[in-house]
């Protein structure tokens, strides 16, 4: 750009210089030839009066006569008879005088003698030159016509021209130079500030979007940085928008308790939230990778293929093992872009706890209706026995029914146990709040069950008990606790086990802990044992005469103290503990 | 046809070969867990769907060793490659193996869940979730080229044999007090001993992993070997 502003300046001044050069050139060319011919006429009429005097004879006279004038005018005489012979020549030896042409053809002669006076400008094969003519008639003092012509040699113009010529060139180049100088100092100046604005542009080009330019207002320059400056203002909002855009999304996408997942049709994953990761177990880099590397789950690799394939939303319940037992309700919506398939989007719902509640409804509902039916059934069975006829026979009567009041007592307890529970939860029990001595409790429990302890030939110990600080609590709920706790414990113990009561003491909190030697509890049970009937192995529990309850009863009644219950379990045995407040 | 298009489709065949096995893989980390879950929760249900798994397993075994011989034979493979190649051929044999293992499991979950429980499983479970584990990280640091958890995987299966060992002895006191258990006790007794199988076929990917990760053959030496 600049050059080309240089060049065409350049260029114009050439022009110019070219034409000025031309023309007054020209002019003064022909300024010169004009005033030296007019100049050399004036001369030769001075020197014409001069010859009329002087020459009487012209063979004889004129040569010394053009001698002469020619030394004193500095230029080449001639004089040439009527008839073209040269007479005398300033330039010529006079012996050489007969060797020369015949000047009649001269045009300058010819027009002297024509019309009075000539002039021409021609090469003189004489003197080998450019020559300038100028030729007047004169009568010598004799009467004789001849004609006197004065030549300058046009040499001296030359000179004239060439050293014109010479000042033309040489300031046309310095100002040629100079036009280039100024002319790219001033496109400098300009291109200098596009070259700051061209800076800017790339400045933001890389991201730094804050850059403005300086305003120099008044310019052109300064428009297009005020536009510029506006363009890169808005384009910065935009961007702060767009970002607190993809922030917010971000939020909602970080915050959500449901894991979301975008994998392209490939299986790479583009995108995850943190629930994504906590419920897969995923603690590096998740995004890039490949669907298989993040899960080997069959389930999930069926789902993505068959989303995949079918472009249909699909929902489906996962059931995942590692890192732990999950029920995950996932919903597969395929993504289109303009038509084509561009991924997978996968929103993962933990629906374990509804699942195991449900579990546990279904489970409770069918354990009461099995609970509550089983006696019933038996104690309908022998009324009607005894309607059939049994009554006739009182031993029997007696015995049949012995039986359905056994039923009726233990349907009764169940109930019992049932409402005792539901007015646990409920908090419509009112609990005493007294200072309790556990190795006097415990005492009296170990002598409530003494029969089956015995019976199971196990052995109790509650010599831990004995320095064990006394804790706060309802005593007849509280043993009940105990109670439940020493008859599960007798329940699950083979014969020659023991049972052994110990206590603990931390801050404002007392814990006493029941120890058994018996089958144990399965891990994955221990968690659900105090649920309402859980039963870890039904048959034996039913057999012991259990109502499935005890253990939720406890862990009410010691909730309702403000303690906590809590079990540990190995093949060898467990432990229950309880932590209640100190008195 | 340029040899850019050839290494580039040599590429792509890799990386299906490596899906598959891994697919492969996660079937049977499932058949482990349901086989597990159906001895344990007495579900006969869910042991017949986990023999039924195992007609996918022994289909993607034969697919698999035809897809190596393919590349091994076409590609002719080199280092890394090579030895990428050639250990899936071998984890793909563990893998069925696996698999059978648990058909093995489900097929005694369908005899114990007819009798009554002998007593509640306690070393089962944990043995099973060691198995388990062992086979999750063994493919885990296949995935990953990660050799590291070679250690945790060892411990596994030795924590597989001590309870193989235990459950042994205490299903033996069982069988000598009452006769009528048996059978029972037998069955359980498999089971434990295909848990402590699978836990060696986790040990034996492990190996080639390890192999494959570092060049290096470590079977029949103990990790405590520098070498």
């Amino acid at each position: 750009m600049r050059s080309k502003v240089i060049a065409i300046q350049l260029m114009i001044v050439l022009l110019l210089g070219a034409v000025i050069y031309g023309y007054v050139g020209h002019l003064l060319k022909r300024y010169q030839t004009t005033e030296m011919a007019q100049h050399l006429l004036q001369e030769a009429g001075v020197a014409r009066i001069v010859a009329a005097r002087e020459i009487r004879d012209l063979r004889r006279d004129a040569p010394a006569l053009v001698e002469t004038l020619g030394r004193e005018l500095k230029q080449r005489v001639t004089v040439i008879a009527w008839n073209g012979d040269v007479m005398g020549d300033s330039e010529v030896p006079a012996k050489k005088l007969a060797e020369l042409d015949n000047h009649l053809d001269r045009p300058e002669i010819r027009d002297a003698m024509a019309k009075g006076n000539g002039s021409s400008i021609r090469y003189s094969e004489t003197v080998h030159r450019d020559m300038l003519y100028a030729a007047l008639p004169f009568k010598t003092a004799a009467g004789q016509d001849a004609v006197l012509r004065v030549a300058l040699s046009l040499s001296s113009i030359k000179e004239a021209k060439d050293q014109f010529n010479a000042v033309l060139i040489w300031s046309l180049f310095l100002a040629g130079a100079t036009v280039v100088f100024f002319s790219s100092l001033l496109a400098s100046v300009s291109t200098k500030s596009l070259h700051t604005v061209a800076a800017m542009a790339a400045k933001i080009d890389k991201g730094e979007i804050g850059t403005r330019l300086p305003v120099a207002s008044g310019s052109e320059v300064g428009e297009l940085a005020r536009v510029f400056n506006n363009m890169a203002q808005k384009t910065e909002e935009q961007l702060e928008r767009l970002a607190a855009e993809k922030n917010r999304l971000d939020t909602i996408l970080h915050g959500m308790g449901e894991g979301i997942m975008v994998a392209d049709p490939q299986g790479v994953i583009t995108l995850v939230n943190p629930a994504f990761r906590d419920l897969f177990a995923l603690h590096d880099d998740v995004e890039g990778k490949q669907l298989i590397d993040i899960s080997r789950h069959p389930g999930l690799q069926d789902s993505f293929r068959g989303v995949i394939g079918s472009g249909q939303e699909r929902v489906e319940e996962l059931q995942l093992h590692t890192p732990k037992e999950k029920t995950v309700l996932t919903h597969w919506v395929p993504l289109l872009e303009n038509g084509a398939l561009s991924g997978v989007v996968a929103v993962f719902h933990d629906i374990s706890d509804i699942r195991q509640l449900e579990k546990i409804r279904r489970d409770f509902v069918a354990n009461v209706s099995h609970e509550l039916r089983t006696p019933v059934t038996i104690i309908k069975g022998y009324a009607e026995t005894l309607l059939g006829g049994a009554l006739e026979n009182p031993e029997q009567a007696a015995r049949f029914v012995n039986i359905v009041y056994s039923h009726a007592d233990r349907l009764a307890s169940l109930i019992g146990d049932l409402l005792t529970l539901s007015q646990l939860e409920s908090g419509t029990i009112a609990l005493e709040s007294r200072s309790v001595s556990l190795h006097d409790m415990a005492e009296h429990v170990v002598a409530l069950l003494e029969q089956k302890i015995r019976e199971r030939g196990i052995s109790v110990d509650i010599s831990g008990l004995s320095r064990a600080p006394a804790v706060l609590g309802d005593p007849g709920r509280l043993e009940q606790v105990l109670v439940n706790l020493v008859d599960n414990a007798v329940k699950y113990t083979a014969a020659g086990g023991s049972i052994t009561f110990s206590a603990s003491a931390e801050g404002d909190r007392v814990t006493v802990a029941v120890k058994d030697t018996g089958i144990g509890i399965p891990a994955r049970d221990l968690p659900r044992i105090f649920e309402r009937f859980y039963r870890v192995d039904t048959a034996r529990s039913r057999e012991e005469g259990g109502t499935g309850l005890g253990l939720s009863i406890v862990k009410h009644i010691v909730q309702l103290l403000g303690g906590t219950v809590s079990v540990e379990s190995s093949g060898q045995g467990s432990t229950f503990f309880v932590t209640l407040k100190k008195a | 046809m340029g040899k850019e298009h050839m290494s580039s489709q040599f590429h792509a065949e890799l990386s299906e070969l490596r899906l598959r096995l891994l697919e492969m893989g996660g079937k049977v980390e499932l058949m482990i867990a349901t086989s597990m879950k159906s001895v344990v929760e007495r579900d006969s249900d869910l042991a017949g769907r986990t023999i039924a798994l195992d007609a996918e397993i022994n289909r993607m075994e034969v697919e698999i060793d035809q897809k190596c011989f393919h590349l091994l034979a076409l590609r002719q493979p080199a280092a890394r490659d090579l030895r990428f190649v050639t250990l899936a051929m071998k984890i793909v044999i563990d893998l069925e193996r696996i698999g059978d293992q648990c058909v093995n499991i489900a097929r005694e979950a369908l005899a114990l869940n007819l009798v009554p429980q002998l007593k509640p499983y306690i070393d089962l479970p944990r043995m099973g979730e060691a198995a388990n584990r062992a086979v999750k990280l063994a493919l885990d640091a296949f995935v990953s080229g990660d050799a590291s958890t070679a250690h945790q995987i060892c411990r596994d299966d030795r924590v597989v044999d001590e309870l193989n060992d235990q459950l042994q002895r205490e299903l033996l006191t069982f069988m000598m007090e009452d006769p009528a258990t048996v059978e029972r006790a037998m069955s359980i007794t498999s089971i434990s001993n295909f848990l402590e199988r699978i836990a060696d076929h986790a040990t034996n990917i492990a190996e080639m992993v390890i192999f494959m990760v570092h060049g290096k053959d470590i079977r029949h030496a103990t990790i405590a070997d520098p070498g």
